[in-house]
């Protein structure tokens, strides 16, 4: 019957105005959950970074349903008319037929109509004409502002970069609110009011990212392996699902370990996993937790499990910890000893980060029934990263893999699994992992200990934009052009960067107008925080420039927004160089932020020039 | 023997969770199940009941073990010796599962 509805009613196309942060996660996001509500879900407009997308859906009730788990999107709204300036959105808006218009601007009902604007603020008259705009469309009811029926948005679209809204919106369109997203779940499942946390708690909206990810329904059966202080089960228990955990600290799960909160000194009593969960009534949801080793499940051999969702420890802020011993075979005396004491507590020894996830999928194959997810993350560094490091198993299919860039170097991926088939016989132990994972840790310390030099040309390798999310695309686009100018020598601050920057500007004849005067370093290297007047100085295209105290400047010589800087301050110095001057090695940014005053202004020592080619 | 040492270990654990477990990772262990249970303590909480969980689990459960934890905690009675056909309607034994798989720990 599913099936036939479409033919029999015409789709209807929606907007969804999206979250601007962890924009890989957004589309996998609702086609996990249209998928698991079964709602057929056809893209029209499916962009790589723009906040909004738009969809055709049979119906509203499809649309309040997909809408009933969505993190990652605000609210949802019926299309009535969209272009890409005021004109085509108005002649868009005609073109909409009066019948699915007219029932929700009748007599009986009362409206209200809204400008929102994305990436730029419009002061109260502006949104006043743009509302009278509209007024060839039938409104019949009254107004209300406060509890209208009927919710007209206009949204605007400005583009992403806060520098670049001069010119009109990119993006316009009319719709009727429907129905908001779940992002006040964020909020309410804050970890800063969670009772119980530790150290490596997962953040609200991923761990509901997650739960969504992993389709977890009412009446499911989750687990999660790592659990922690089962940060993770609390919002799969909140979509329905009830709730197993175990992991091997014993400490973790009876709340005795270290408080994590900057003020808090002991634990207290009601501190413990069960409490997360009766905080938000999920008492019901929670099952058990259970002190286990993951190289040694206990669990009967039956697939119970209908997801599993986890965050398996990386090393460097949880420990790899399985039961064993690295000491010599025991002695009788050992033995004697260890009878003799009712609670046996053993030891434990590393555990090797590809062992981690080997079991872990190894432990999905034997466990989950079929069609059941298994969602985890994996940590990764990203200049080794290549698509076939991911764990793989003969039993499961790859379905999402999302990353959330943590650090320059670093990242982690969030990978959503499938079980296709129960294993046949010795099939359970055919899990793939490779042998990179296990050196994550000790990359992630050597990284650490990088000159600024090589961090900074790292940086440029692997944007990071200001949502701190993941450019993986951007990264795959560019990877294999970019190449990376070598920054020799310069161990030596401020002499040795200004030669470094009058080395580049040798090696690059397209920079033959831009010649260096002086280049006075403050930044982190610098002895003495003070700045000067007319310190930054240089020429660009035969003008010279000189920066004021105070003054953030920022001399972009191409049109890659300065990556390095703070995305707080805008440049006081509109810079002829600002223009685009393509660059041999793609492009070449100098950007300085210096501070000067106290307190309130910036943050002290916040002055620190980047040099970054990419 | 092995099961009970496991077992101390807990301090308190539901049925549900205890019918699932064996001891099977340890050394010389075949079969390791039922585990079994020397309860020290025992305890009732209230779990709303959630009829849509119990009837998904039932398949999933081992029986006989089941009624053998049952009897260790004196639910016996909870509990026939063998699941019924038709236990998908029969509300009341639903709920008597509810009962001795969630709310006895």
């Amino acid at each position: 019957m599913t099936a036939l509805s479409p033919l029999r009613q015409p789709a209807k196309r929606y907007l969804l105005w999206c979250a601007n942060e962890h924009i890989e996660f957004r589309i996998p996001e609702i086609n996990a959950i249209s998928s698991m509500f079964n709602i057929p879900l056809m893209w029209i407009d499916k962009p790589k970074e723009d906040p909004y997308l738009i969809v055709e859906m049979r119906n509203e009730g499809d649309a309040r349903r997909l809408m009933s788990r969505c993190m990652l999107v605000r609210s949802c709204f019926e299309l009535w008319g969209q272009g890409n300036t005021e004109e085509e959105l108005h002649s868009s808006i005609k073109l909409f037929p009066l019948d699915m218009m007219k029932p929700h601007l009748a007599p009986e009902k009362t409206f209200r109509v809204r400008v929102e604007s994305f990436n730029k603020t419009l002061k109260n008259a502006e949104k006043l004409k743009k509302i009278e705009s509209l007024s060839y469309l039938p409104f019949e009811g009254k107004v209300d502002l406060k509890h209208a029926s009927t919710c007209l948005h206009l949204l605007e679209y400005y583009g992403l970069h806060p520098n670049e809204t001069h010119r009109g919106p990119y993006k316009l369109f009319l719709g009727r609110w429907v129905v908001d997203g779940q992002r006040e779940l964020i909020s309410k499942f804050s970890l800063k009011s969670r009772t119980y946390i530790g150290s490596t708690s997962m953040d609200a909206q991923l761990s509901f990212i997650m739960a969504n990810f992993a389709q977890v329904q009412p009446g499911s059966t989750i687990v999660d392996p790592f659990v922690g202080t089962g940060s993770v089960l609390v919002a799969a228990a909140q979509f329905g699902g009830h709730a197993w955990g175990w992991d091997i600290d014993y400490l973790t799960l009876h709340a005795r370990t270290k408080p994590t909160r900057h003020s808090q000194k002991e634990r207290t009593a009601g501190e413990s996993i069960l409490s997360n969960f009766e905080q938000y009534g999920l008492k019901h949801k929670y099952l058990d937790v259970v002190v286990m080793d993951n190289a040694r499940p206990f669990w009967r051999d039956v697939p119970y499990v209908d997801a599993i969702i986890t965050d398996p420890p990386y090393g460097i802020r949880e420990a790899m910890e399985r039961v064993g011993t690295v000491k010599g075979p025991k002695t009788a005396e050992d033995t004697i000893k260890q009878q003799s004491s009712s609670h046996h507590f053993p030891s434990k020894m590393n555990y090797n980060l590809s062992d981690v996830y080997c079991d872990l999928i190894n432990f999905a194959a034997r466990h989950l029934v079929v069609g059941g997810r298994l969602v985890f993350w994996l940590p990764v560094f990203r200049e080794d990263y290549d698509e076939n490091h991911i764990p793989s198993h003969p039993c499961l299919r790859i379905v999402f893999n999302c990353e959330q860039v943590l650090t320059v170097h670093a990242s982690r991926r969030l990978i959503t699994l499938v079980k296709t088939r129960h294993p046949q016989e010795g099939e359970v132990g055919k899990c793939q992992v490779t042998d990179l994972n296990a050196k994550f840790r000790d990359k992630f310390f050597q990284a650490a200990s990088l000159t600024k030099e090589e961090r900074a040309s790292l940086k440029s390798m692997f944007p990071r934009d200001k949502r701190g999310q993941g450019l993986a695309y951007r990264l795959g686009e560019s990877k294999n052009k970019t190449k990376v100018l070598k920054m020799e020598a310069a161990s030596e601050c401020s002499s040795g960067q200004h030669n470094m920057l009058l080395d580049i500007c040798s090696k690059l004849p397209h920079l033959a107008n831009l010649s260096l005067v002086k280049f006075t370093f403050g930044g982190r290297v610098a002895m003495d925080h003070r700045v000067y007047t007319r310190q930054f100085e240089f020429k660009l295209g035969g003008r010279t420039v000189n920066a004021a105290p105070r003054h953030f400047v920022c001399a972009t010589l191409c049109s890659a927004s300065v990556g390095t800087n703070s995305g707080d301050l805008s440049p006081t110095w509109p810079l002829p160089g600002k223009k685009v001057v393509p660059v041999g090695v793609r492009t070449m940014v100098v950007a300085a932020r210096t501070k000067v005053g106290k307190g309130k202004e910036w943050k002290s020592g916040s002055y620190s020039p980047y040099i970054t080619s990419y | 023997m092995l099961g009970t040492i496991l077992l101390t270990a807990v301090r308190r654990m539901k049925l549900m969770t205890h019918n699932m477990l064996t001891s099977k990772g340890m050394k010389n262990v075949k079969e390791g199940f039922p585990l079994k249970i020397q309860a020290e303590e025992m305890r009732n909480v209230d779990i709303d009941y959630d009829r849509d969980f119990i009837t998904r689990m039932i398949p999933k459960l081992d029986w006989k073990a089941l009624v053998f934890a049952a009897q260790c905690v004196g639910h016996k009675e909870d509990l026939p010796d063998t699941l019924p056909e038709g236990y998908e309607n029969d509300n009341e034994l639903l709920k008597r599962l509810h009962h001795v798989l969630l709310e006895v720990i």
